[in-house]
């Protein structure tokens, strides 16, 4: 797997100060206005809009977007954040933190949800991480009903996301891979040494999979 | 993406490498981040802006002066193409012959193009 590394001319290139001093004030000039015009896209607001609810005028956007933001100061920039609803970061950083950070255009990075909508999804998250996670400690209890031809820990239950399949993680010779349950037929992988066998249950709860007996599909 | 010189050096890379200030170099790679990740029909100014029927331009100021970069989209690998920079003062481009060797690269590349290969000079990072 490649990993991403510094572009190499760019590191070169940064040694020098002046370069380095340059390269960040053109990132900042360049990649606000360009966020802006993002944010203000994914949530449909005119210049007239965002102006509004940044306490400004509309020529006042415009020219942050075409002429960049070089002259923008903390407290506009914070009007401006709180217009979309977003939180604001500035800070000193390490220049390949800052790096990581003008690598990473993504929609999801340039367009962040609303603070508002946020906070609410997160509160149901964890509403759903708890029902989950009493539904894990369900089929933990279940595992233990299988015979296996060695002993199997499980050592962590992880709930991957509400409703979905949880994943169970043990160690041991034996291995138990992501099994799924309640949402399809339960299905077990077993594995040991370089061998694995994937074994399904017919029906759709735990004790069905009962009927199983994993111990004779391992190698 | 960009033109290639016959021995395969890119033609955007020694100019922005060589023949402008690292001030206009900055600003373009910047130009170029925010291009890459904008999809192509919201490519507007003040970063973008057709030229005539045939190439548009990449438009960025830096160094108190005006700096055009020439080239098409390649719409069936959904690529832009730069084939020639430039500086602009009034009506004026440095080089003169901008875009007149912008039009025949134009032409060179629909007809072969073997004459491209891919830029990298803006990407912050990259894969090892």
């Amino acid at each position: 797997m490649s990993t991403q590394v510094i572009n190499p001319k760019l590191l070169d290139k940064l040694k020098d100060k002046k370069y380095r001093d340059l390269f960040v004030a053109s990132q900042i000039n360049k990649l606000i206005p360009f966020q802006i015009r993002a944010l203000r896209a994914a949530r449909g607001m005119t210049q007239e809009e965002l102006a509004e609810g940044a306490e400004t005028t509309q020529s006042v956007i415009s020219r942050i977007q075409n002429r960049g933001a070089a002259n923008l100061n903390v407290k506009s920039l914070l009007k401006l954040a709180s217009a979309f609803d977003v939180a604001l970061t500035v800070r000193f950083e390490p220049i390949d933190r800052f790096i990581d950070w003008v690598d990473d255009l993504s929609p999801e990075v340039m367009s962040p949800k609303p603070s508002d909508a946020l906070l609410e999804e997160i509160e149901r998250e964890a509403a759903s991480e708890d029902a989950a996670q009493n539904n894990a400690a369900e089929v933990t209890e279940w595992l233990k009903g299988f015979t296996l031809h060695e002993p199997v820990t499980i050592t962590s239950v992880q709930v991957q996301a509400p409703n979905f399949a949880p994943k169970f993680v043990a160690t041991s010779p034996i291995q138990l891979l992501p099994f799924m349950y309640p949402l399809a037929a339960p299905a077990i992988s077993v594995s040991k040494g370089t061998t694995q066998r994937r074994v399904a249950a017919e029906g759709r709860t735990p004790q069905a999979a009962l009927r199983f007996s994993p111990k004779k599909e391992v190698a | 993406m960009e033109f290639a010189t016959l021995g395969g050096r890119g033609v955007l890379s020694q100019w922005a490498d060589k023949e402008i200030e690292f001030e206009a170099e900055i600003e373009f790679h910047a130009t170029l981040r925010v291009l890459e990740v904008t999809p192509r029909d919201l490519w507007t100014r003040p970063e973008y802006a057709p030229f005539d029927p045939d190439i548009s331009e990449i438009r960025f100021f830096a160094n108190s002066l005006q700096h055009r970069v020439f080239g098409f989209f390649l719409f069936d690998v959904n690529q832009y193409l730069m084939l020639v920079g430039a500086t602009k003062k009034g009506k004026i481009y440095n080089p003169r012959e901008a875009v007149e060797t912008a039009r025949k690269r134009r032409k060179l590349i629909v007809k072969d193009r073997s004459q491209i290969r891919e830029y990298t000079g803006h990407k912050p990072k990259v894969a090892r």
